[in-house]
């Protein structure tokens, strides 16, 4: 499994067995200008077109489905899966309200060229079942599998754990709020900003034979119980197992932190891997602290702060310094976090790799 | 409107009152081009429909005006370019505004979240501030007439057409169609 | 890319026009330009079969068939695009049947050597020494397309420049038409072909034009 982070956008990869793989989020490699995903499976001679299995949007925040149309397209094996919370009349509302000016939203933009990737599949006779959208909801599995080799054979499941019941009712209010608003920039010339809550996220449980695995999305716990990481907890349907590994959710802000999910969802000490998020200072030093007071083992795919400004031409340098307040870079090189482990024997010892000024958080 | 063949055919009297100048429905086309003779002089330059409707009066198109097609004309001033970005505002407050920006000279470069005082923002785009607001900024240097040479940093908000709501009405039909064609099994 | 000594870029329409509607007043009443540059606009004329003026930053010519906008300051090509957008989402009915998409430059090279050097290797001059003495690029135009699979028609024009002497004139265009066979719908298809393929004329027209000079590694 390979987590990867820029600063701003993630993106997972994960092998589930059999040379079959899934991909959840995507966000762009500046230096090859195409989907991360697709270049790094294609330097491991993945044949992207017959290998990966699933496409995951978990929620269409800009910078979480950058480059996803693209991966689509070359996946043409692949499903697409997305949060069952929005209806897809309101989507497409909402897209057409977000792509009716340019500069269009990146989301919206990405999210116009999805669906003319599924339209041409199902336009030549694909059913929705093998294309998508399939919705993502609470404790509906979305894969299911037998990987057969020589030596054994290998279950594997994967599991959406969320949107949850109590979120369609505010999803359909916040999809209303939000198509007003945007009407209302259009009627003003201005651009919408349409971007659904990070409520609405798919949270995915793998279980790939012996391992768990929780992909946390952005979900984020909030009070209700209907709702958010306890509705996740408290369910009675969901996988039963704890999981070795875990995306932790919205770069690992406070928001997004449930303590029970640490003791109801996670083995102890799990594998703990995250993205930052430079814009909005995430993970901060708090943030850390307590996922290294959870487990030691924490993965950071970049550290913001050392992301470094492009030194451009001096008369630029120079305007900028007199005519900016203040500049930082908010993405830098394309961290990468993969973990590597016996879907067999899970007495076998993980290795984690990082690469591209990925670093291990806790001391 | 009486079309003639021939360039030579067509009479140039400028200060007569025809109006001189030959009209090309393509500018390397001189083959073809409209004759029409005013009714009565106007000055060149003059905008005879806003003038007529200034006047209270139903503005009546001139009779065979021979009106030639202005060449494209080459700005004066010289603009070289060493930077471009595309910026999203991100908050906005009372003196100043910060944005994520874009590099649009060169795309491998990172995203920069940069704060700007509200006095970079032209007058006349103040009202188009606002988060989710897009714009364009250049840095680069500015060649007069005069032969001067200034460095520049031009900021300028993106205009976008207000839509009606019978585009909306438009736009969510195609919308809904595109949704129901999916949903579908 | 090189510095350029000039350059510019236009987008050029052909259809069914009313050239008076275009005026500045009309712009800056819809708030596609600042008010000051709908004011100060210099207007050469409008009149019922032709439409012409300009502004600090673009220069507007409409006939009856045909839509020229033209800047020649390279911080508003952005704004230019947006401005065409504006223009024809307020008039969606405007028949228009094809888009062109331009962007020239006029490059200096550093000696007349140079300049014959490019005009030598895009069209050798052996093959005429039999019929004329002398012989020279007078001008060169390549048809292709951007891309595989892209839309629009490209064309390269490559000609000593008339502005900057010893120079070199490079032009690069993409036309292209309304996505239904045989149906143009109006206008309605003009927003969004401008904004998907603006951006991207605009930089393959610097690859081209670098990529040109490149030849003699000016």
């Amino acid at each position: 499994m390979s987590l990867f982070g820029p600063g701003i956008g993630e993106c997972i990869v994960v092998h589930v067995g059999g040379g079959d793989w899934i991909i959840v989020d995507s966000c762009i490699d500046r230096s090859s200008r195409g989907p991360i995903a697709l270049k790094y499976l294609r330097s491991l001679g993945v044949n992207v077109e017959s290998q990966v299995k699933l496409v995951v949007a978990t929620h269409w925040h800009d910078d979480h489905i950058q480059g996803l149309a693209e991966i689509l397209d070359a996946a043409k094996s692949a499903r697409f899966v997305n949060s069952a919370a929005y209806a897809l009349k309101d989507l497409m509302r909402l897209v057409v309200l977000g792509n009716a000016m340019p500069p269009t939203s990146s989301a919206t933009r990405e999210y116009d060229a999805i669906v003319k990737v599924l339209k041409e599949r199902r336009d030549a006779s694909e059913r929705r079942e093998a294309v998508g959208p399939i919705p993502a909801l609470a404790n509906k599995k979305i894969l299911a599998q037998t990987v057969r080799t020589a030596a054994c054979s290998l279950e594997v499941e994967i599991y959406a754990l969320s949107p949850s019941d109590g979120v369609f009712n505010i999803a359909h209010h916040i999809a209303q709020h939000e198509l007003s608003d945007a009407f209302s920039a259009i009627q003003h010339g201005r651009r919408p900003v349409v971007q659904g809550p990070n409520q609405l996220s798919v949270v995915l449980w793998l279980k790939v034979g012996a391992l768990d695995v929780l992909l946390g999305a952005d979900l984020e716990h909030v009070a209700g119980a209907t709702e958010g990481w306890r509705a996740i907890v408290h369910s009675r349907e969901r996988p039963s197992g704890k999981a070795s590994c875990f995306k932790v959710p919205h770069h690992g802000s406070r928001n997004a932190d449930c303590p029970e999910s640490w003791t109801e969802l996670l083995s102890a000490k799990p594998i703990a891997m995250l993205t930052p998020h430079a814009p909005s200072g995430l993970p901060k030093d708090a943030d850390i602290a307590r996922l290294c007071a959870r487990t030691p083992f924490v993965y950071l795919t970049g550290d913001p702060a050392r992301y470094g400004r492009p030194r451009r031409d001096n008369a630029v340098e120079k305007t900028l310094r007199e005519v900016t307040l203040s500049r930082r870079a908010v993405s830098g090189r394309m961290g990468h976090v993969r973990l590597r482990a016996d879907a067999i024997d899970s007495g076998q010892e993980p290795l984690v790799e990082l690469g591209n000024g990925a670093q291990q958080l806790c001391a | 409107m009486i079309p003639s063949t021939s360039y030579q055919d067509a009479i140039l009297r400028p200060g007569s009152s025809d109006i001189g100048v030959l009209f090309a429905a393509r500018q390397e086309d001189l083959q073809k081009f409209l004759y029409r003779r005013l009714a009565k002089p106007v000055p060149s330059g003059t905008n005879y429909i806003t003038q007529a409707l200034f006047e209270g009066q139903e503005p009546r198109a001139p009779e065979d005006v021979l009106v030639r097609l202005p060449s494209l004309r080459q700005s004066k001033w010289k603009v070289t370019v060493l930077q471009k970005w595309v910026g999203r505002v991100e908050e906005v407050q009372a003196d100043r505004f910060s944005a994520a920006l874009v590099d649009a000279t060169n795309s491998r470069n990172p995203i920069e979240q940069v704060e700007f005082d509200m006095r970079e923002v032209s007058e006349s785009d103040r009202s188009l501030l606002a988060v989710g607001a897009t714009f364009y900024w250049s840095i680069g240097y500015r060649h007069t007439p005069g032969g001067q040479v200034e460095r520049i940093s031009s900021l300028r908000f993106a205009r976008l057409p207000r839509l009606s709501e019978l585009d909306v009405t438009r736009m969510f039909a195609e919308a809904d169609q595109l949704a129901a064609f999916l949903e579908r099994d | 890319m090189r510095t350029p000594d000039s350059e510019g870029a236009s987008i050029v329409m052909i259809g069914s026009f009313n050239p008076s509607i275009f005026q500045p007043l009309w712009l800056g009443t819809q708030q596609l330009i600042r008010p000051e540059e709908a004011r100060n606009a210099t207007i050469t004329t409008i009149q019922a079969e032709i439409t012409d003026f300009s502004t600090e930053w673009f220069q507007l010519q409409v006939l009856q068939t045909r839509f020229t906008i033209v800047s020649a300051d390279p911080r508003q090509y952005g704004p230019l695009r947006d401005l065409v957008i504006g223009m024809f989402a307020i008039l969606p009915h405007t028949p228009i049947t094809a888009i062109g998409l331009n962007r020239h430059f006029h490059f200096r090279m550093s000696s007349i050597d140079v300049w014959h050097k490019i005009g030598h290797l895009l069209a050798p001059k052996e093959p005429w020494h039999a019929i004329m003495k002398g012989p020279g690029l007078r001008s060169m135009t390549m048809l292709g397309r951007r891309e595989e699979g892209n839309k629009g028609i490209l064309e390269v024009k490559v000609e000593p420049s008339v502005k900057t002497q010893p120079g070199l004139f490079v032009e690069v265009n993409e036309e292209f038409k309304p996505p239904s066979d045989g149906q143009p719908e109006g206008a309605q298809w003009v927003p969004a072909c401008l904004a998907a393929q603006w951006d991207a004329t605009i930089t393959s027209a610097e690859t081209a034009a670098e990529h040109l000079l490149d030849l003699v590694k000016e």
